[in-house]
């Protein structure tokens, strides 16, 4: 009655999921914004997926289900730990506020977008996506991290294409406003004159 | 294109989402358009710089030997001892049962009072149940029956679940009550919030369930304070799941069969 779980049952799991522990640990940081957390996440998906293993089709996309698991996990048992800690109102920024900003600001090289993306740190990268209001941050990630497509994403997180479109869409917009506010607060991208 | 839909339409551009067609569309916009060439190499770039800086590799080699570790605690475990498991087995089983010998009584009796007091008790009963369910996969002898069953869970809607990965499958078997009627509980299907009890060859009396037209499906509803209900039939098989899901999803769950 009980399915044993065989040494080649383990074998298959490592080669079709294990391989994926990079990609899961990657997106599970930026979701659970600490690294004790995404192990503890990622270790979580990986016996719930192990467990029923057995369910899952091979050849089909397993990269894929691995999300889907990780993300219905991350909200039902993580999200109730975060605090939201943003207090940025995202609501004023339009579509053209960068390349506003950039056209209308004077640099030292006289080039202000190449300034600008030369001091974009690593860390300013990843205290911005985690500044993203988590419905922004879920696509954000899956996109920009993993290169999912947006039918990949809709089905991992059970949205609509359309819905992946629009907060793609505006998780950027409000990205390049961090990004920028980071750049301008560390007094290297535009001197203006003065008033 | 015009400047709209390429402004529009960009990122779905540098996310590899547009056709042939469309690609071209916009290749030929930015030919002839050098405001909007000029806004997309920003873009551009700027999306390179992102996506080349969140696609670091970090090293999880420690992370795979832990949860490596943690698999083979769990084959061990639920490899010990077939007494165990079928401790396991019963109790749903034994819920199971339980809650059918409530449910055939209930229905012929007029008591009010006494069905919410037993469905108070069987919720208790279902989450130790359903908890102890969860390390388990539990299946059926028959693989028409497993296809079957597995078609269903296909089709249910995700967000009823943690995830699809939790929902826990068994065949239970014949159910015979005190009073001699026959019920014969095809499957139970045990997610975190659902659990499903598939009943043929017995009618079970809905006069006190209300009843739904839900997309011309007939649906009959009940609640108590910890759970819901809802009965309603599948070609000839008669579906009951109980659950603490608000109505309104637990009637989707219903009419997503």
């Amino acid at each position: 009655m009980f399915r044993k779980k065989t040494k080649s049952h383990k074998t298959e799991f490592e080669r079709e999921a294990m391989v994926h522990v990079e990609a899961l640990y990657r997106t599970a940081l930026r979701m659970t914004k600490n690294a004790s957390d995404a192990e503890d996440l990622v270790q979580e998906t990986l016996l719930k997926a192990y467990r029923s293993f057995d369910r899952f089709e091979t050849g089909t996309n397993a990269k894929a289900w691995l999300f889907r698991i990780m993300t219905n996990t991350f909200i039902n048992t993580y999200r109730a730990k975060q605090k939201e800690s943003t207090s940025v109102s995202f609501d004023e920024v339009d579509d053209g506020y960068l390349h506003s900003q950039i056209t209308g600001g004077v640099s030292e090289s006289g080039d202000p977008e190449k300034d600008f993306f030369n001091k974009i740190l690593d860390r300013d990268v990843v205290a911005a996506i985690e500044q993203l209001p988590e419905e922004f941050r879920m696509v954000v990630v899956l996109a920009f991290n993993e290169g999912f497509a947006y039918q990949e994403i809709a089905d991992i997180l059970g949205i609509q294409v359309g819905t992946v479109k629009s907060r793609l869409h505006r998780g950027r917009k409000i990205l390049q406003k961090l990004l920028w506010d980071y750049a301008h607060q560390a007094g290297i991208s535009t001197e203006r004159t003065e008033q | 294109m015009n400047c709209r839909e390429v402004l529009e339409r960009l990122y779905e551009f540098l996310d590899a989402e547009l056709n042939d067609a469309e690609k071209k569309d916009f290749a030929v916009h930015l030919e002839v358009c050098s405001d909007c060439l000029k806004y997309f190499k920003m873009e551009e770039e700027l999306d390179r710089i992102l996506k080349q800086k969140t696609r670091r590799c970090s090293d999880v080699e420690r992370l795979k030997q832990r949860v490596l570790a943690e698999i083979d605690k769990m084959d061990r475990q639920s490899g010990s001892g077939s007494s165990r498991n079928v401790i396991y087995l019963l109790a749903p089983i034994a819920a199971a049962v339980v809650l059918t010998f409530v449910l055939l009584n209930l229905f012929s009796s007029s008591n009010q009072m006494s069905f919410n007091d037993l469905i108070g008790s069987y919720a208790q009963e279902h989450k130790k149940c359903v908890d102890r369910l969860k390390d388990f996969l539990i299946e059926s002898q028959d693989p028409e029956e497993i296809r079957a069953a597995l078609a269903h869970l296909g089709a249910l809607p995700e967000q009823l679940f943690h995830s699809s990965a939790e929902i826990t499958l068994a065949k239970a078997g014949e159910v015979r009550s005190s009073r001699g009627v026959e019920a014969h509980l095809e499957y139970l299907f045990s997610g975190e919030n659902v659990s499903l009890f598939v009943l043929t060859r017995h009618s079970i009396d809905k006069s006190q369930f209300d009843m739904i037209e839900y997309n011309g499906k007939k649906i009959y509803f009940s609640r108590c304070p910890n759970f819901h209900y809802v009965l309603w039939e599948n070609h000839n098989w008669q579906c009951l799941a109980v659950s603490r899901l608000d109505e309104e999803k637990l009637i989707s769950f219903a009419t997503s069969f």
